[in-house]
């Protein structure tokens, strides 16, 4: 227990350095650049805070986190239950493999100009977009843990009587959770990428990708540094705050 | 080696390579995007003028104005033909630029789908539109002039800012109910699809949309070289106002992949008609008239209202205008 509050705590300090850094060379990159094409740190800090206290931007935070929740939630379940029956039976399982992978290497953001066709504008195909760009690294990590199951914990479970549900409870989980977790945290960085790319191509109601775009078509790069920040630090909250803590009380129920 | 011996050597090789260019084709970079507003730069590249002038032109294709002028403000480009609203807003971040001629007056029609009930700009009302991003010069004049005039206001209706070809798509997949489009999509668009046009905003507010940008540097350090492009430019206007039908085949490739347009009730339409057409609703001129710079001035204004321009006061116009290249042609 001990040793995860201290990783905790050295992750935590490992980002405190690594954002100075960054902020140290934006700074000095700044220095050399005019500011038209790169304002310098305090003055997107101050933007930054401007944009904390107005209601706009948390109206385009709202639609993007609601899009971003939707999304990755639906490609959670999907890639989970997909992930569960690929690893467990083997009628299915090539062919599914080989149809994730075939799919995965589509940049997820391709899908763009067809599904705007199909769906029409608004919310649905950026959702659907940030759901394909996070499901697929969750079925191929579930599918693989599954697939891995030690076959002696199966036999073992499955002489003591255990029902269909207990196995999947009781071994099937526990042994696909760590790699689960995984594979949701790299499906993190994806549905996160996918969700702003695709804010910046489908021009529909305010977000953080569209907001980015936008400062971007008129010229204003402290608005797109800020839009940046914002960007880079919320990935950095939910991954280390949400992520990070749902993933030690999943494996500490492992344990148990 | 020592330096003494080096530094000759080096001066020698220096001045070859300052002199060849004079026997030379002059090097030139040229931005443009793939609409007709842009077939001056398109044309006079495909039919030579460019060469006919001693340039050894190269034609950079952007996405939009508002990548094209990064170009410019980045050094990449030496020239870019674009929505002159672009120059204002980097202009007023203190970028050094300059609008050194004339290109064409702005084109856009508003398309509505037959069965969406629209018969004016008003009906609109609720509806979808599909338009360009948001803050391009279609954008600005969408909603500060046509909706404006019309007494309706962006969250009146469902603007959605897209590239033009998806526009067209969506407009004939039925997935919204109108359309912003210039030339040639707004054509194919009419061909392919039960739609019709209602707007022209050339018709109703002429005003210089696209205008010829350059650097403050390529200016003042290759002033000639500018204006041969120019000079090869006006051409190309001349030959799209005078002869659209022969300026057609050098550019029909940009925009049409197929030797014929499948329209819905007219047949197989050849390619090369479509952009005939096309070039002919277009307005072209290499010069700039004291209205299109009075337009300028009213359009600055409207982005100051749309807080797209952020400037104290009103925004200079004059000083971002070098009218030196029309004035010295006595256009």
């Amino acid at each position: 227990m001990s040793n995860t509050q201290s990783t905790g705590v050295a992750s935590k300090r490992a980002y405190v350095a690594a954002i100075a850094i960054i902020l140290f060379f934006w700074q000095v990159a700044a220095w050399f650049l005019p500011d038209f094409l790169m304002p310098d740190v305090p003055v997107a800090l101050q933007r930054l805070w401007e944009e904390l206290n107005s209601g706009d931007f948390y109206e385009g935070l709202g639609n993007s986190m609601s899009r971003l929740g939707i999304g990755y939630g639906a490609a959670l379940f999907f890639g989970i239950i997909l992930g569960l029956v690929g690893g467990t039976l083997d009628l299915v399982r090539s062919t599914l493999k080989a149809a994730i992978i075939i799919l995965q290497s589509i940049p997820s953001i391709a899908w763009v100009p067809l599904f705007l066709i199909l769906m029409g504008f608004g919310n649905t195909p950026i959702i659907v977009v940030v759901a394909i760009g996070a499901f697929f690294p969750t079925a191929l990590s579930v599918m693989n843990a599954t697939e891995s199951v030690e076959k002696v914990h199966i036999s073992a479970a499955r002489v003591m009587g255990a029902s269909k549900l207990q196995m999947l409870k009781r071994v099937y989980f526990p042994a696909v959770t760590p790699e689960l977790i995984t594979g949701a945290q790299l499906a993190f960085g994806n549905a996160w990428r996918a969700l702003i790319s695709a804010e910046m191509i489908v021009g529909f109601s305010a977000g953080l990708g569209k907001s980015l775009a936008y400062s971007g078509e008129i010229a204003d790069m402290t608005g797109v540094m800020t839009n940046i920040l914002v960007i880079a630090i919320l990935a950095a909250v939910i991954d280390q705050v949400i992520l990070e803590r749902i993933k030690h009380r999943l494996l500490r129920y492992q344990y148990l | 080696m020592n330096r003494s011996l080096l530094t000759p050597l080096f001066a020698f090789l220096l001045s070859l390579a300052i002199a060849s260019p004079a026997t030379a084709a002059e090097k030139f970079r040229v931005g443009y995007v793939r609409v007709m507003d842009d077939a001056q730069a398109m044309l006079a590249y495909e039919a030579g003028l460019y060469e006919k002038y001693g340039l050894d032109a190269e034609l950079i294709e952007f996405t939009s104005g508002t990548d094209l002028i990064k170009g410019i403000v980045g050094g990449q480009l030496d020239i870019g033909v674009l929505g002159f609203s672009n120059a204002f807003t980097w202009a007023s971040k203190g970028a050094d630029l300059k609008i050194v001629g004339g290109a064409q007056r702005g084109y856009h029609s508003l398309l509505v789908r037959e069965d969406s009930g629209i018969e004016s700009v008003e009906d609109l009302k609720g509806k979808s539109l599909a338009s360009q991003k948001q803050g391009s010069t279609a954008d600005i004049v969408l909603k500060g002039v046509m909706l404006d005039n019309a007494g309706l206001t962006p969250s009146d209706l469902n603007i959605m800012g897209v590239a033009p070809s998806v526009a067209v798509q969506s407009l004939v997949g039925g997935r919204v109910d109108a359309a912003f489009l210039f030339e040639p999509y707004d054509r194919i668009a009419q061909l392919v699809a039960p739609v019709k046009q209602i707007y022209e905003i050339g018709e109703v507010w002429p005003f210089p949309c696209m205008v010829v940008i350059t650097s403050g540097e390529t200016l003042k350090n290759r002033k000639d070289v500018l204006w041969a492009a120019l000079d090869a430019q006006r051409d190309a206007i001349d030959m799209l106002e005078s002869n659209p039908a022969e300026a057609a085949p050098y550019i029909t490739d940009y925009f049409i992949r197929e030797p014929v347009v499948k329209s819905r009730n007219q047949g197989d339409v050849p390619s090369e008609q479509v952009i005939t057409e096309a070039i002919k609703t277009n307005d072209f001129s290499a010069k700039l008239t004291e209205d299109d710079i009075n337009r300028m001035k009213e359009l600055a204004a409207i982005m100051q209202e749309q807080d797209i321009l952020q400037v104290e006061g009103e925004f200079d116009v004059d000083a971002l205008l070098d009218l030196s290249w029309q004035q010295a042609r006595e256009l």
